[in-house]
């Protein structure tokens, strides 16, 4: 299941076209989010091609409601085909939840039912999906403020069952880990250890907004310190490095803070790999 | 639970503000914030898609997209289409006469706007012949009742108040992406440019082949000087209506 190290990447955001554009010293890949360029084309298309001449881009959904029992949207995978093969992507991603259902498209990520029924399903969309697009699939774990009462399976227990059966790969979102702790009060080192590492292809770090009654994962502020110990934790538990994404949504920075935030990952990496630049 | 039992839970809490929790297992409050989360999605498109309205229509924007969302549910993966359907629930506004009849027309300009901002047709557009007329395929013309390119400049610059209205006066606009700066522009055409695009949608010409087009619709454009003809021909490709 070993897929390239690609190092430490940003995702792409508009008000960052510029910046990018002009970058001598571009950061190591980047991703983008698939539905902001399957039927857009114009400027950001031409961003985009530019970037992948130069550094590896991973197309990230939130489309294709893995969670749901609806199918996928063929319209949508066709789409999402030929973005993912475009741009040569090493592999693509979405969230494991319900982002659509009855013909409507929420644009959220609504948590998955986990059931034996509901993974039977599951895993028959996400082999579809696999199979239609051709390209490495990562299943990324979500961030929730609701734990139904119906669940009977495990959230990690179920993830992992999901990746072997439909041999996928893991994005391990931290920060989604750390907000689903402060909010259910969960062990996130224990739910960290039991996801298999063997298929955790990628890291995504970011920020969140702590309110009075609930954490929200914003995407809207800096990695939190807690996030980057966890990050540091599992990178020395595993003994490699994972590719890593900082993710910044709203709020957004400007480029070059944006970058000195993927530098302090680089730099847990570098304390415990040394200068890596490619590891195959 | 069935996951299909599950699905159609949520989306009646979701597209039909149903209270659903209990059903779903979950905390009521927990709900509340899906239910929002979704509808201020749909919100933050509308808004980003229609600044200027937003603005015009203030205070009564929220309810209107609020009604909006209810009217029209998103249905496709792209955010941004959600916005579709807004000028026909202007127009029904205006029907009511709950809004002034020219905020439709700056739906439409607003929504153009951005499609052609974002127009996925190619923004290298091959030209294999430099002698022949190419249309710029990211444009869009629009006939209006209403001067919106002048009140939407003037309002972009400051230089209107927000209370003020659009003059009366049919026009026709021209917005298009010059496909090196990927800029919008935009330009006032008249009947004799309309008419040279028209020519160019159906097919791509060399400017003598445009003329004698022009010149063989009818007698009256006969007698339309050519000098001017060839003028009119540069301006559009200044304006990167033709390329």
């Amino acid at each position: 299941m070993k897929q390239k190290y690609l190092g430490i990447g940003i995702g792409v955001r508009r008000a960052h076209f510029e910046d990018l554009l002009a970058d001598k010293s571009l950061s190591d890949w980047f991703e983008i989010v698939s539905e902001n360029y399957l039927t857009i084309g114009g400027k950001s298309r031409y961003v985009i091609d530019t970037l992948a001449k130069n550094r590896p881009i991973v197309a990230h959904g939130l489309s294709l409601s893995l969670a749901s029992a609806k199918d996928p949207d063929k319209n949508y995978l066709d789409l999402l085909k030929k973005l993912v093969h475009d741009l040569d992507c090493p592999w693509f991603s979405d969230h494991l939840c319900i982002s659509g259902a009855h013909s409507a498209n929420y644009y959220d990520l609504i948590p998955p039912l986990r059931t034996e029924e509901s993974l039977e399903k599951n895993i028959q969309k996400i082999n579809y999906i696999k199979n239609y697009i051709q390209k490495p699939f990562a299943i990324e774990n979500i961030s929730h403020y609701a734990e139904s009462t119906h669940n009977t399976i495990d959230e990690v227990d179920y993830i992992n069952r999901l990746a072997e059966e439909t041999d996928s790969l893991i994005l391990l979102d931290i920060n989604n880990v750390y907000v689903n702790y402060l909010n259910h009060n969960l062990d996130a080192k224990d739910y960290l250890s039991r996801v298999n590492a063997d298929r955790v292809v990628q890291f995504h770090l970011a920020g969140h907004f702590q309110r009075e009654d609930i954490v929200i994962d914003t995407h809207g502020e800096k990695v939190c310190e807690e996030v980057w110990s966890l990050y540091e934790w599992y990178l020395k538990k595993v003994n490699r490095p994972i590719s890593t994404l900082i993710e910044w949504d709203h709020s957004l920075p400007s480029y070059n803070a944006l970058k000195e935030e993927a530098e302090i990952a680089r730099k847990i990496v570098q304390k415990l790999f040394g200068s890596i630049h490619e590891i195959s | 639970m069935k996951l299909a039992d599950y699905e159609k839970l949520w989306f009646e809490s979701l597209n039909q503000n149903i209270d659903n929790s209990k059903k779903l297992g979950i905390p009521s409050d927990r709900l509340n914030l899906y239910q929002d989360f979704v509808r201020n999605h749909y919100i933050g498109a509308l808004e980003k898609m229609f600044p200027r309205i937003e603005e015009v229509l203030s205070p009564n924007w929220v309810e209107w997209s609020k009604q909006y969302y209810e009217m029209y549910p998103p249905l496709h993966f792209e955010l941004n289409s959600l916005t579709l359907n807004f000028s026909n629930f202007i127009k029904g506004l205006v029907d009511k006469g709950d809004l002034p009849e020219y905020i439709i027309e700056l739906a439409e300009y607003e929504l153009g706007e951005f499609f052609i901002y974002t127009s996925p047709e190619n923004y290298y557009q091959e030209i294999t012949n430099e002698e022949s007329l190419w249309i710029n395929k990211a444009s869009k013309i629009f006939e209006f009742q209403y001067r919106i390119g002048e009140w939407v400049k003037a309002m972009d610059e400051s230089l209107m108040a927000r209370e003020s209205k659009p003059e009366k006066v049919s026009n026709i606009l021209a917005i298009t992406r010059d496909n090196n700066s990927f800029l919008c522009v935009m330009s006032s055409l008249n009947e004799i440019d309309v008419i040279l695009v028209e020519l160019l949608r159906r097919s791509v010409l060399k400017v003598d082949e445009l003329i004698e087009e022009f010149y063989s619709i009818d007698d009256n454009l006969k007698q339309f000087d050519q000098n001017l003809l060839k003028q009119r021909i540069d301006f559009l490709k200044l304006q990167k209506i033709i390329l």
